[in-house]
C-alpha cells in the first residue's frame, strides 16, 4: 500500500527549493502461528511505543490464512509512535518477550515490507516475496522445554492423513506441483490495494507415507516441488519431510517465497528452510552450439 | 478396557500416540481389536491414552495374539506405517503388567510401576535390514 505525499522543503545549501518525493509505506505483519481458538494473540512493540500491535493466531476456521496488520514505515531514524524506521527496536510477546533489532533502511529497502513473526524468528519479505532477513533474538533466550502446551489449545488426533498447506508468498499467481502431478494454483499474495494487502492465499496438498503416492501429494521423503508462474518461468525446490519428526497426521506449512521455502509445524517452533532455483527445463533456450 | 484373562493376569497395552493402533502378538492381532489413538483436546479427557487386556500365557505354542513367558515379537501397524518390536516377559502369569507404546518406544512395567523395561519401537523397513544384517553376519 503505497501513497505518494509531495512534500516542499528548502534546500539549505542551496538557494532554490526542490520537490521532493517522500513514498510513505507500510510494513505489513503476519503471525503465522496457529491456533484453535479465537482470542489469543501475539504481541509486537516497536521502538518502545505504548501502542503495540496484536496480531491474531493463524485459524483452522479461516482456512489457515493468516491475518496482515498494518503498520506505518517512515524514513529517518528517529523514532516515532509505534512507527517503523530506518532501524527499529522491536519486543515480541509470546510465550515470553523477545528483542529484535530491525533495521529497515528505506534506502536499501524502499517500499511496503512484509514480516512474518514466528516462533523463535522473524522473516523480513519484500513487496516482491523476495526474502530479506532473516531476523533472530538480540539474545540466547532459552525456550522452555513445555513451550507447545502455552498453545496447547490445538492438534487434533485423527486416523487420517493430515495436509500440507503451500502458500504463495509471492506477487505472481503460482501453480505448483510435486512430484511430478499438480497440487494446483495458488493466487498471488493481496495487492497492495486490496482490502487484504499481502494476505496469502494457500492449496492444501494431501500427506502420504511412500513416495510412489507422491505425485501432487507430499510424502515422507524428498520432494520435488515445480513452481510455475506462466510465461514459462519455473523454479523448483526439493522439500525433504520428516516421518519421524512429523506423524503423518499432524498438519504442515509450507509457505513459498519468490526465492525460499519455509517448512513448520503449527507452532512453527520446527522449522526447516532452503532456497527455490530457477529450474532448468530442458529447453535450448540456453544452449549455444556451434558447428565448424 | 476389557479383561480377556480371568485365571492369569494380563498384560494392559496402551497405545500412547495419536493414531489409532493395530496390534499384532506372535503373529495374530489381538482380540480386543484396536487400540485408539489418544482424543483430540476437544475431548472431555484430551490426550488420555486408550488401553486393551492381553492376555498372558506360559508358552510360545499358546502364544499367537496373547504375551508369553519369552521374547514376544510385537507388530504395529499406526498410520504412519508397520512397526515392530520385541518385547521379552517373564515372571508369574497372573502377575498384571502395562505396557506402554509410544512412537519410538516402549516401556513395560508392574501395577506398581517398578521394575521397569523398556526398549525401541522400529520401522518395518529397519526390523528388515535388521534381519539382513544378522543373516549375512550369520553366512560369515
Amino acid at each position: 500500500m503505497i501513497r505518494s505525499v509531495i512534500r516542499e522543503r528548502p534546500l539549505e545549501t542551496r538557494d532554490w527549493k526542490l520537490t521532493e518525493i517522500f513514498m510513505l509505506t507500510s510494513v505489513f505483519l503476519f503471525n503465522p502461528l496457529v491456533s484453535n481458538h479465537w482470542g489469543p494473540q501475539l504481541s509486537v512493540t516497536v521502538n518502545s511505543s505504548p501502542n503495540n500491535y496484536g496480531l491474531p493466531y493463524t485459524l483452522p476456521q479461516t482456512g489457515y490464512i493468516p491475518l496482515g496488520t498494518q503498520a506505518p514505515r517512515i524514513p529517518g531514524s528517529t523514532p516515532s509512535g509505534n512507527s517503523f524506521v530506518d532501524n527499529n527496536q522491536v519486543q515480541v510477546q509470546i510465550d515470553q518477550s523477545l528483542p529484535y533489532i530491525l533495521p529497515m533502511p528505506m534506502a536499501q529497502f524502499p517500499g511496503d515490507l512484509v514480516l512474518y513473526v514466528l516462533y523463535d524468528r522473524m522473516l523480513l519479505i519484500s513487496a516482491d516475496g523476495l526474502l530479506l532477513k532473516v531476523l533472530l533474538p538480540l539474545e540466547n533466550v532459552e525456550f522452555p522445554s513445555d513451550r507447545h502446551h502455552h498453545h496447547e489449545k490445538h492438534g487434533a488426533a485423527a486416523d487420517t492423513a493430515a495436509l500440507v498447506y503451500v502458500y504463495n508468498l509471492s506477487i505472481q499467481d503460482i501453480s505448483v506441483s510435486s512430484n511430478g502431478g499438480s497440487i494446483g494454483p495458488i493466487p498471488a499474495w493481496g495487492a497492495a490495494s486490496s482490502n487484504q494487502p499481502y494476505q496469502p492465499n494457500n492449496q492444501p496438498a494431501l500427506r502420504v507415507s511412500s513416495s510412489s503416492q507422491g505425485r501432487g501429494n507430499i510424502f515422507n521423503g524428498d520432494n520435488q516441488i515445480m513452481i510455475s508462474t506462466g510465461n514459462e518461468q519455473l523454479q523448483n525446490c526439493t522439500v525433504p519431510v520428516s516421518g519421524t519428526q512429523f506423524p503423518l497426521n499432524q498438519p504442515l506449512f509450507l509457505y513459498l517465497l519468490s526465492d525460499h521455502w519455509y517448512l513448520a509445524d503449527q507452532f512453527f517452533s520446527q522449522v526447516t528452510s532452503g532456497p527455490i532455483q530457477k529450474a532448468v527445463t530442458g529447453t535450448l533456450g540456453n544452449t549455444v552450439s556451434k558447428s565448424f | 478396557m476389557s479383561s480377556d484373562n480371568t485365571a492369569a493376569g494380563n498384560i494392559y497395552v496402551f497405545n500412547v500416540y495419536s493414531q489409532s493402533m493395530s496390534l499384532s502378538l506372535n503373529g495374530l492381532g489381538i482380540s480386543a481389536g484396536d487400540i485408539s489413538g489418544w482424543p483430540s483436546n476437544s475431548d472431555k479427557t484430551p490426550y488420555r491414552p486408550f488401553g486393551a487386556a492381553v492376555p498372558r500365557t506360559l508358552n510360545a505354542s499358546d502364544s499367537q495374539g496373547k504375551f508369553f513367558n519369552g521374547s514376544n515379537i510385537l507388530s504395529i501397524l499406526w498410520l504412519d506405517g508397520l512397526y515392530g518390536a520385541s518385547v521379552p516377559m517373564s515372571g508369574p502369569l497372573n502377575q498384571d503388567m502395562l505396557l506402554f507404546i509410544d512412537k519410538d518406544s516402549w516401556r513395560l512395567v508392574n501395577q506398581f510401576g517398578g521394575d521397569g523395561l523398556s526398549g525401541s519401537i522400529l520401522p518395518a523397513k529397519a526390523l528388515e535390514q535388521l534381519a539382513t544384517a544378522a543373516k549375512t553376519s550369520h553366512k560369515h
